[in-house]
């Protein structure tokens, strides 16, 4: 009780360099929150896409195509599949491609069955369904889902970089503000350590004040960052329908790390700041 | 309990502030340490609690040899001391009475830390200014507090640099009976003067620095 109390005026009595400290971790929790939400949220979309994977089957001549159908219905991993006619078949590339003059009549247009899967049993199914009676062959095309896997990846990876390098500019911010105070403060901890002060009874009440100013930097950050997600929220889901808001514990870890970054920043500068004290 | 072995301390090259001091402190005993200005006193003092270095030598206090104690043995060793600076360093951000309390708050013996305070600072008249920031003190009340600060811990070694040098002689020979009384109740004392009048009433030994070098005289 006594070290929140000493914390607490420790931070008080040394307003200049607290709002300094409030602020670098309000901002640096901010961007934060803000890397974390693109991650979380790059993962539901390539989970969302990884779902909606589809195979092309082409039917040999002849055969039963609804006992086809139901033989790949019974395979392992597939979520959907769906009969396309001859008809219906020349009705879809028409409408992908609706510029174009499709001369070709539905008759040399072959029919198919369209099964959805996820990417991960692609290329099990493809060989599964391949050995069905009246299987002609199987087409999928993964390689737009790759590129997309690729990109999402290198984009998380870059915001995983970013959240990394702003947690270090701001911890190295914060050890370096907090140091001037502490360099301010080299008279009184000189006469603490004279008094008889270990080492750590003079770091714990820099380390509490800084979990305390790091809770206060995390509330403002995630504050903000809350009200700018509730001001752009209606535009992010128009662009990203799956755009999901944030997990509670996505938004503790961050306040965590508000706090850690408050604590390891004051004694990173008490460590130091406080060694030029002694003499 | 405390034993300089040829100690020497050079602050720059070639200017030694002490020189090959060798002595003895017993267990209870009051020391008088004198000297003109630049003599050495307040050096020996800080070599004493560790604040400075033998340049050669060593200090033993308890057996316990000082300057090679890690910062928190030394700690432990300095909660056994009270030292009146020169300088009083007070905290001036806080009152007169967190000052005075500011030990026993380091060593996390809250509890009877006022009522210990009160008692001291009535024995001095300075409870009055309890609620006081030193700097709404002259100096001579700002020793005071530095006085009571170092003897709330009722400390085994009393280091005092100069205690009385902003104090009238009456308060003078005030602090100097309680540090007398403190040295009957078992403490070491060590303190350095120059006022003549004090050293006329100490009855024990009184160590004379002259430019760095020690010179005994037994009253």
């Amino acid at each position: 009780m006594n070290l929140i109390k000493d914390a607490v005026r420790d931070a008080v009595r040394h307003k200049t360099t607290s709002t300094m400290m409030v602020t670098v971790i309000a901002i640096s929790i901010f961007l934060i929150s803000i890397f974390v939400s693109v991650i979380y949220n790059l993962g539901v979309i390539e989970e969302k896409w990884s779902k909606n994977v589809s195979i092309s089957v082409f039917l040999s001549d002849g055969v039963d195509n609804n006992a086809v159908l139901n033989s790949v219905k019974e395979l392992k991993g597939v979520i959907s599949a769906e009969y396309f006619d001859s008809e219906k078949s020349l009705n879809i590339l028409k409408k992908r491609f609706p510029n174009e003059d499709i001369m070709f009549s539905s008759s040399v247009v072959p029919a198919f069955i369209e099964v959805k899967t996820s990417a991960n049993d692609v290329q099990r199914l493809k060989t599964e369904i391949k050995n069905v009676s009246g299987v002609d062959d199987t087409v999928s095309n993964t390689t737009w889902f790759d590129s997309l896997k690729n990109l999402l990846s290198a984009v998380t990876y870059i915001s995983a970089v970013v959240i990394l390098l702003i947690s270090l500019m701001g911890l190295l911010l914060i050890s370096y503000a907090t140091r001037i105070g502490i360099l301010e403060r080299r008279y009184e901890i000189n006469i603490m350590r004279l008094c008889g002060a270990t080492e750590w009874k003079l770091r714990l009440p820099h380390i509490m004040s800084g979990v305390i100013l790091g809770m206060l930097g995390g509330i403002i950050g995630i504050a903000f960052y809350l009200i700018l997600k509730s001001l752009l929220e209606g535009t992010i889901t128009y662009f990203v329908d799956s755009w999901q808001t944030d997990q509670p514990y996505q938004l503790a870890v961050i306040f965590l790390l508000a706090m850690m970054l408050g604590a390891l920043g004051n004694l990173v500068a008490f460590l130091r700041g406080a060694n030029e004290a002694e003499e | 309990m405390i034993r300089f072995n040829s100690v020497s301390k050079m602050y720059d090259t070639n200017v030694f502030a002490l020189r090959n001091i060798t002595m003895n402190i017993n267990k209870g005993e009051f020391i008088f340490v004198t000297g003109s200005s630049g003599a050495g006193k307040s050096t020996l003092l800080k070599l004493l609690y560790g604040e400075l270095k033998p340049s050669d030598g060593t200090v033993f206090i308890h057996d316990k040899e000082v300057p090679s104690l890690s910062r928190n043995k030394l700690a432990y060793l300095r909660r056994q001391m009270g030292i009146v600076f020169q300088d009083f360093k007070l905290l001036w951000d806080r009152t007169v009475l967190e000052n005075v309390c500011l030990p026993l708050n380091i060593w996390g013996k809250n509890k009877d830390a006022e009522s210990k305070a009160e008692r001291l600072m009535m024995e001095l008249d300075i409870w009055k200014y309890k609620d006081l920031f030193p700097r709404q003190l002259s100096g001579g009340e700002q020793q005071q507090v530095a006085i009571c600060r170092a003897l709330i811990g009722e400390p085994w070694i009393l280091i005092a640099d100069e205690p009385t040098g902003n104090l009238d002689p009456a308060s003078a020979t005030g602090v100097f009976n309680i540090f007398n009384r403190a040295s009957k109740m078992g403490s070491t004392v060590v303190f350095a003067t120059h006022n003549q009048h004090l050293t006329q009433l100490h009855k024990g030994r009184i160590l004379h620095l002259d430019r760095g070098r020690l010179t005994e005289a037994t009253k």
